[in-house]
């Protein structure tokens, strides 16, 4: 059964670079509301800590080669891989520095995000925990899956798979997650 | 919790749940979980995952849209610009093949007659000159902006003097739009 691909939006996205690379400004807000929460949302569950950095370095590299965007993939796919590179990047970054933070920092930071307000649910708790207990790549993908409704084929432009790698990578998370839950 | 034995359902479950089902793909879907208790119970699942990552981060769009780079505003050509670059053209061949003739006059010192080498008439010598009389009608020049070429540097600078005076040129690079953002980050 194959889903319909959202066509409108992604034509949508290409007048709006269009304009922008005319020279219209405002174009830029409709990108940025359009995609932002959507990127702030995948790089959390990426684990990444500084979202807002990683979500505002996303735009500025896609705006920075809007000109070679050859829409081959959707303009969020686009965007997820970017933001998918930076985080990595980030994080070879962080491996190679000295660790300097101290527990207060570390306490501070753990106690912001908005996703506690929701996982104080016991129940929701018990998902999270199962996504959590997943391998990384399971992770992704199954995030990008249900939480953002990607294909598999986007999920494979995203993550740098193939389109049944990602299918596998996907049931074997469901099976994980259902195992950790109902066993 | 055991899985469900129709994987087309099972991968069509995040599907509907983002509403990427046509109207009876998602009926076909609902259809089958209605009956299906295992079915029933991954989409219950999927929705609680959905439901756990839908509470993003805040994001500032408006401190995200002051960090992008300014477009770097593609060169049009409007029709006023391509008829100012058309008149340009015209000027320069036409102005070229005047203050040729003129020249030409008056270093033969026969200002109403025009020298012609014929090229294209095997009938007549290359190297013999004919005289044509000059007539009062106006007459219609063709002429490539190789013949400039055939200018000294003297008359280069008068022609280029001429140019000058002439305020017909287009500016070279069009005005960027920078209309105001409004509503930003609201």
């Amino acid at each position: 059964m194959e889903a319909q691909p959202d066509r409108a939006d992604d034509r949508d996205d290409r007048t709006l670079i269009e304009r922008w690379l005319g020279g219209d400004e405002r174009a830029a807000t409709a990108i940025v509301e359009r995609h932002a929460t959507a990127i702030a949302r995948f790089v959390s569950t990426l684990g990444e800590r500084e979202t807002d950095e990683v979500v505002q370095d996303t735009f500025v590299r896609a705006f920075s080669s809007f000109d070679s965007f050859r829409g081959e993939s959707s303009l969020r796919t686009w965007l997820f891989a970017i933001a998918r590179r930076l985080v990595l990047d980030r994080r070879r970054a962080q491996r190679r520095r000295p660790v300097t933070e101290s527990l207060e920092d570390v306490e501070l930071a753990s106690g912001f995000t908005a996703l506690d307000s929701i996982v104080a649910a016991e129940a929701e708790g018990q998902v999270r925990e199962a996504v959590e207990r997943l391998s990384p790549t399971q992770r992704e993908v199954f995030t990008l899956r249900v939480a953002e409704g990607l294909s598999y084929k986007e999920i494979a432009e995203v993550v740098g798979t193939t389109e049944g790698a990602a299918r596998v990578h996907y049931h074997n998370a469901l099976r994980t997650i259902k195992d950790a839950l109902y066993v | 919790m055991s899985d469900c034995s129709n994987l087309e359902i099972r991968e069509a479950l995040p599907e509907l749940l983002h509403g990427r089902l046509d109207a009876v793909q998602a009926a076909k879907v609902r259809e089958h979980i209605a009956r299906c208790a295992e079915c029933a119970a991954e989409l219950e699942l999927l929705q609680r995952v959905q439901r756990l990552y839908s509470a993003a981060p805040a994001v500032n769009t408006a401190a995200i849209v002051a960090a992008l780079p300014r477009p770097r505003a593609r060169r049009t050509f409007s029709l006023g610009m391509l008829r100012a670059a058309a008149a340009i053209v015209l000027l320069l061949g036409g102005g070229a093949l005047i203050f040729r003739a003129a020249m030409s006059g008056s270093q033969n010192g026969q200002p109403n007659q025009v020298v012609v080498t014929p090229q294209d008439t095997p009938a007549i010598r290359r190297d013999t000159p004919v005289t044509v009389e000059r007539t009062a009608q106006p007459r219609v020049f063709a002429m490539s902006l190789s013949e400039l070429d055939d200018l000294d540097a003297d008359e280069m600078e008068s022609l280029l003097s001429a140019l000058d005076r002439i305020d017909a040129a287009p500016v070279a690079e069009p005005d960027t739009l920078m209309g105001s953002v409004s509503g930003v980050g609201t």
